[in-house]
């Protein structure tokens, strides 16, 4: 039975069509109807439909009959590709034996992609290497097969050239995974382990766990256990995904599935956590995952104070679906009571925002991301920081720690000024820099985290064209002059709208941080002033004046439902803006204090 | 009809005009050909008939406007207010405005509609200087206005508005304060004074956005409002709605109606009826009138919004506030229940604390700073 399955998933950068192949896979192997066809099919949220990539992976079972004649069982997991989701490829991988290395012929190979070849390989996976796009007119698919051989060690004779996008190749690859893929050797006589690689909840099910099987069997009916908790649960349902949900009544050794156990509170199933029998328990779990830390954090608050319940249920249930988040309750006197939350990157941020707004709908407020400080206090004490509006009093601190990151950009030759430019603009150290090939390079910077977060990525992309492309991992803590920067309105502080800077860039900051508030905070009955102060001293000032005309010159018959509804509009307009004290802040205001730098002048 | 309603209004649309004004989004038509108006009198006339079964309650207000209303010529107006009289019940004193454009008009004209039974007229002056006239696009010139204003006097006009804009690109409060006491020189009864607000897509919009013309600041067109008024109030003219004033006792009935939010019916293509619950239009285009009611069927209807008791209470609150006498207490309860003030009572002591509204008497109304930011006060009575 397992020397029929393959188990196997795709690392590719954003882009470079991992999806589409993915979609093309599932249309070869007949797991669609051309009728239930559509576009990234295993990208199941809307979201990541409207932003074209992929955040959650989906598995799926295909079956295919090669060119042996033996029909085999692949199972894909598909995999996002953006850096702040890299963990996800990381579970999706230690579900595997093999891996697809999706490279778009006329890109190369990029950084990102880099890292998680590299993650691929430790975990002695077989990378089987695809060249996509060959139909576009700038492929170079021979140079990016060169490329592939000359940085990743591949034998570019063995790398399949394909086109997603019009079909070319698909069963190339397809035959290459059931050849070279091994199959998995799990004992299937033994005692049960399965692998929770990702979970999500049902309202109706309960928790559902998307598993790999390890060794033993799984029937329904059957009792598990949670190896980490101990806690024990009856499987009410065991299935596959084809990509629909298809029940069956046992999964066996190498196999990937779901499984229901009425498990009705969410954090009783953990991702990385590994399912074994209640009779007949296995000794030792498998190797889990990497814990992930949350390395950027901001506090999240509803706009109707009464919604915070439903927040705290929201975010419960999404952390089942996504275990890197993490959250605790705090509360802002500006914005009362909400929760500050940790998050992989400034993308898992936006996304995890939009998805308790949509899937939950909830109306939120989003404060300044910020990273974790550490602070040693002149009675020697250390604490660290992770939310600026509880910085110290700077009497107190004796020294200051930020994270500093290791930051790998890789680019062609003729932007190496430029990318050096930038990072020293944003207070990085040359670390060293490589030759991949003659004309691309990986320029290696050590770079205060919070800077990458302030859109250092947008700046890399917009000065290099889009060639550049960058991987970063987090290596320590460094010394640092940083203060805190607060924002009053009309006196008071607003303490949602602190942050933290180098002392180097605080003028200019606190200058761009009252210009840019004077321009999305509208004009209300009284004048506002706003101020940035470090400490008691105030170093930016501007004003909103008193809104002087609102008024609606006529209103007369044929008009009145038309001069209504604008004054409806008005009313919902107010509705989306927070109060604080007697002014009205536009709710995306507290975010948008870190939307501010070189790149973006207005 | 809805209970509580003792009279209604009538409005009859009239969508022709020379040309049409730059800062205009009205309906109108640019032609005036004596057969197209004779033809759509007729329409006029054929739909006053078919809906007069439902408009029974007593007429305390008739209104010509456009569009141009003067391209009418008097005898149509004349057959208008015959069927008018003949099917309807209007008061004897019903108020019978028609809006005049100073370029339409001829003084035999006025006398014979003075004749007709018209007994009021709002003439579309804008302004008394060429320059500011030219901006808005008007047909006509300040001299056409002043000679329009004088005959309106010789023909036996005793209730007259002069139609004021302020806010026109380059005025300042000089040019502001020529136009009110050029208009007061002729002693009308009324003056509506109407700040200038573009809707997106019309010419002077278009050139606002090009760069060749420049909007006053909020701060400057503010400044007009308010020194216009103490102007006007000096001269011992009431302040009676946001951008009305009149001698005492010359409110204009027929609007006092719409901001007390009474029923009206709309006639001609355009026009919107209200029942005291349904607002519908008389859809364009005007072909599509023209020839449904000269078939005698009757004019395709729009319903634009239908209300129940808490949006009219709302309406009421909105359009009452308007008006600077604002909402008295016992009238308001009589029309929507006991409980209609109480239902705004925070929203009313919020606003009072903000110095934007005031209590008097059993009485609500705008404090006068609140005039020029009225919308801030008037969208919370909204749901």
């Amino acid at each position: 039975m397992q020397e029929r399955i393959r188990n196997f998933s795709i690392i590719a950068h954003i882009d470079h069509g991992k999806s589409t192949l993915a979609d093309r896979l599932l249309q070869i192997t007949g797991a669609l109807s051309a009728r239930e066809m559509r576009e990234q099919f295993l990208d199941k949220m809307d979201l990541e439909r409207e932003k074209g990539i992929t955040i959650k992976l989906q598995p799926v079972r295909l079956n295919y009959t090669a060119r042996n004649g033996q029909t085999y069982i692949l199972n894909l997991i598909d995999t996002p590709g953006h850096v702040d989701f890299a963990y996800e490829v990381s579970r999706s991988l230690a579900a595997c034996e093999g891996a697809l290395l999706v490279v778009d012929a006329s890109q190369g190979i990029e950084a990102q992609t880099l890292a998680n070849v590299y993650m691929a390989m430790d975990m002695n996976l077989e990378i089987i290497g695809v060249v996509n796009k060959i139909d576009l007119p700038g492929a170079e698919p021979e140079v990016v097969k060169q490329e592939m051989e000359d940085v990743l060690g591949l034998d570019k004779a063995d790398i399949i050239p394909i086109s997603a996008k019009l079909g070319i190749g698909i069963e190339d690859v397809l035959e290459a995974i059931v050849e070279k893929i091994p199959s998995p050797k799990g004992d299937p006589a033994g005692e049960l382990r399965a692998l929770i690689f990702d979970s999500y909840f049902d309202s109706y099910k309960g928790a559902i766990s998307y598993i790999r099987v390890d060794a033993g069997e799984l029937h329904k009916g059957d009792m598990i256990r949670m190896m980490s908790s101990g806690k024990d649960f009856e499987v009410t349902e065991i299935g596959v995904l084809s990509p629909f949900m298809t029940t069956v009544e046992s999964l066996k050794a190498g196999e990937v599935g779901y499984l229901a156990a009425a498990i009705k509170n969410v954090t009783d199933t953990k991702v990385g956590d590994t399912i074994t029998s209640s009779e007949r328990p296995a000794r030792q779990p498998l190797e889990g995952y990497q814990e992930v830390k949350p390395v950027v954090f901001c506090g999240l608050y509803p706009l109707e104070n009464n919604d915070f319940e439903r927040l705290r249920d929201a975010l419960e249930k999404l952390k089942l679906n996504d275990s890197s988040l993490v959250y605790e309750p705090e509360s802002s006197d500006a914005l009362g009571l909400g929760f500050r939350c940790g998050f992989l990157g400034l993308l898992h941020l936006e996304i995890v925002k939009e998805r308790l707004e949509r899937e939950y709908d909830l109306t939120l407020m989003a404060t300044a991301p910020s990273v974790i400080y550490r602070l040693i206090l002149t009675d020697g004490t250390e604490i660290s920081v992770r939310n600026p509006s509880r910085w110290p009093d700077p009497q107190r601190i004796d020294k200051v720690m930020e994270p500093y990151a290791k930051a790998s950009i890789m680019v062609p030759n003729d932007y190496v000024g430029t990318v050096m430019e930038l990072c020293q603009e944003k207070r990085g150290q040359f670390i060293n820099m490589e030759y991949l090939t003659p004309h691309r390079v990986v320029i290696s910077y050590s770079l205060p985290l919070a800077e990458i977060l302030v859109d250092f990525f947008d700046g890399l992309k917009s000065r290099t064209r889009g060639y550049a492309s960058l991987d970063y991992d987090i290596r320590g803590y460094e010394v640092s002059d940083l203060v805190k920067l607060d924002i009053m309105l009309n006196g008071e502080t607003v303490d949602a709208l602190s942050t933290i800077c180098h002392k180097d860039k605080a003028y200019y900051r606190a200058r761009a941080l009252v210009e840019r508030l004077r321009r999305i905070i509208p004009r209300q009955l009284y004048e506002v002033v706003i101020q940035s102060s470090i400490g008691n001293r105030v170093i930016a000032r501007e004003s909103v004046k008193a809104m002087r005309k609102d008024v609606l010159a006529k209103c007369y018959g044929g008009d009145i439902t038309r001069k209504k509804k604008l004054l409806e509009k008005q009313k919902e307009g107010k509705k989306r803006m927070k109060q604080i004290g007697r002014v009205e802040v536009p709710r995306d205001a507290f975010m948008s204090v870190m939307e501010i730098d070189g790149d973006k002048k207005s | 009809m809805i209970k509580n309603l003792d009279s209604m209004g009538i409005y009859l649309h009239i969508p022709f005009c020379l040309r049409k004004c730059s800062y205009c989004d009205f309906y109108s038509v640019p032609r005036a050909d004596t057969e197209l108006l004779d033809r759509y009198t007729s329409c006029l006339v054929q739909e006053l008939t078919l809906r007069a079964a439902e408009w029974r309650l007593p007429v305390a207000s008739i209104y010509f406007g456009g569009g141009t209303p003067s391209l009418l010529a008097p005898q149509h107006i004349e057959k208008i207010l015959a069927v008018i009289y003949e099917l309807y019940r209007p008061e004897d004193a019903a108020e019978i405005t028609v809006e005049v454009n100073p370029a339409t008009i001829s003084r035999p004209g006025l006398e014979d509609l003075r004749q007709a039974g018209v007994n009021r007229l709002s003439i579309g002056v804008q302004s008394f200087i060429d320059r500011e006239l030219n901006i808005l696009g008007r047909i006509h010139d300040s001299q056409q206005a002043g000679q329009c204003l004088n005959w309106s006097h010789q023909a036996g006009f005793a209730n007259v508005n002069v139609d004021l804009i302020y806010g026109i690109p380059g005025q300042n409060w000089d040019d502001w304060r020529t136009n009110l006491n050029q208009a007061m020189d002729y002693a009308p009864q009324h003056i509506s004074t109407y700040l200038l607000q573009l809707e997106a897509g019309v010419p002077l919009a278009r050139r606002v956005a090009a760069g060749t013309l420049a909007m006053l600041t909020d701060e400057e067109e503010a400044d007009l409002y308010y020194r216009g008024r103490d102007c006007l109030l000096e001269a011992g003219y009431v302040h009676y709605e946001l951008s009305n004033y009149a001698r005492k006792g010359w409110q204009c009935r027929h609007n006092i109606g719409y901001w007390g939010v009474g029923a009206y019916l709309g006639v001609g293509v355009g026009a919107v009826s209200f029942d005291g619950r349904q607002r519908r239009l008389n859809s364009p285009p005007l072909e599509e009138y023209l020839t449904a009611l000269s078939g005698a069927a009757r004019p395709h209807q729009q319903i634009l919004e239908t209300m129940g008791h808490r949006e009219q209470l709302a309406e009421a609150m909105v359009m009452g506030l308007r008006q600077v006498a604002g909402i008295d207490r016992s009238t308001l309860c009589r029309r929507f229940g006991a409980d209609a003030w109480a239902d705004y009572q925070t929203t009313i002591d919020r606003l009072v604390s903000r110095d934007l509204l005031v209590v008097n008497d059993d009485r609500v109304y705008l404090s006068p700073r609140a005039y020029f930011i009225s919308n801030a006060v008037l969208s919370e009575f909204l749901d």
